[in-house]
């Protein structure tokens, strides 16, 4: 239950997105939402509970099951003038439409001279960490941040995902927009509904914990390891500066390098694998702006190189976790 | 040769959807020819309508 003060209300991230999304239907008459069960069903995560009663079929479309249909028509609808939420079940099935994202949204605009653009909204669920087994539970994150041409946004907190979300409507790029299946439920303050206006820019990082002594650098569900990692180390006398990319592209590490400066000690923390991933990308871009600040090698701290197993005991050792990111930080002090 | 047949299309109309066609195409090809190579620097050109700040590294 949402609780509000003047100009702030307390809301579950579920909540969040679904004002995001409303607000921008009632704003935009182009914004229409497509997808498996978003309509008459309320979407998989009930993000759009209500919303096809209230809107109607038009604006809310049920779809069949084809993640390639649901990407490509609405990259078509895009570059016809509307503003399309195409909303994938979960990321694991957006490798089927793997074709549409990179062949089509993510290049359009540049192999035709900047004549089309393609303002499209791909809404998709990542994770492991609840037995859903080998092919449920992936965070690919990184192979679609691979692209040029297509965005990819990675809220943690009910605020940036709100905020996020609105301003990736209003995009004329295409946008993967990635939730994590566990932090729905997850609550914080967003301002009060009537704010239309509250846009947070693509593209830029956000401090979520001040300290002095190393960086932890994260997205998506990474960053509540770093916060209670941050919280055990502070006990011990450890601070750390917690750095929330936010997007994978275009990636912000202005305040990572910035924070870095003082540090000269880091950590990056991905749920995802760790061959070619986020964490790589990041090393690489700050141990060659930042080398000589660095006292330690940085440590990433990833999933297990291995398919995410069924077992709860073995998936949650596959996971990095507060006590990995914990350790890592020891590593590099 | 369906679409002749069953009479919805003649052999003249085809005729000169391809005449269009190619000719089209031609002036494609002539406008390409006679252009000058793209610039080095329209290389990153046209990815993003946005215009997102450049990372400071």
């Amino acid at each position: 239950m949402a609780t509000q003060t003047k100009d702030r209300t307390r809301i579950t991230l579920r909540e969040a997105l679904s004002e995001a999304l409303r607000e921008e239907l009632l704003r935009d008459d182009n914004v229409f939402i497509m997808g498996q069960e978003v309509g008459v069903w309320g979407g998989t995560y009930a993000v759009t509970r209500g919303f096809y009663d209230e809107f109607g079929e038009r604006r809310v479309r049920d779809t069949p099951i084809s993640e390639m249909v649901i990407v490509g028509a609405g990259t078509g609808a895009a570059m016809a003038g509307l503003r399309p939420v195409s909303e994938l079940m979960t990321i694991n099935f957006a490798f089927l439409a793997l074709d549409a994202m990179v062949n089509h949204a993510a290049k359009i605009r540049y192999m035709f001279n900047g004549q089309f653009q393609v303002p499209l909204v791909i809404r998709t669920t990542t994770g492991g960490g609840r037995q859903l087994g080998a092919t449920h539970s992936h965070s690919p994150e990184s192979v679609f941040a691979h692209f040029p041409g297509l965005l990819v946004v990675t809220p943690a907190t009910p605020y940036d995902a709100k905020g996020l979300l609105k301003s990736a409507i209003r995009c004329d790029d295409p946008v993967l927009f990635v939730e994590h299946s566990t932090l729905y439920q997850t609550r914080g303050e967003v301002p009060v509904p009537e704010d239309e206006e509250f846009l947070i820019p693509l593209g830029t990082s956000d401090r979520k914990r001040q300290g002095s002594d190393v960086t932890l650098i994260t997205y998506s569900r990474g960053l509540y390891w770093c916060l209670e990692a941050a919280e055990q180390l502070a006990k011990e006398g450890i601070e750390c500066d917690v750095i929330d990319l936010r997007c994978l592209r275009p990636l912000d590490l202005s305040l990572a390098m910035e924070s870095l400066r003082v540090t000269n000690r880091a950590v990056v923390v991905e749920e995802s694998l760790p061959h070619f991933g986020v964490a790589s990308e990041v090393i690489a871009q700050l141990q060659g702006a930042c080398f000589d600040y660095l006292d330690a090698p940085i440590e990433r701290v990833s999933a297990v190189d291995t398919p995410l197993p069924y077992s709860r005991e073995l998936e949650q050792s596959a996971l990095p976790s507060t006590e990995k990111v914990v350790a890592a930080v020891k590593k590099v002090l | 040769m369906h679409l002749n047949k069953s009479k919805k299309i003649k052999l003249e109309e085809l005729d000169e959807i391809e005449r269009d066609v190619l000719e089209e195409m031609e002036e494609a090809e002539r406008f390409a020819m006679e252009s000058p190579l793209p610039k080095p620097d329209s290389l990153t050109d046209h990815i993003y309508a946005t215009d997102f700040e450049r990372n400071p590294a």
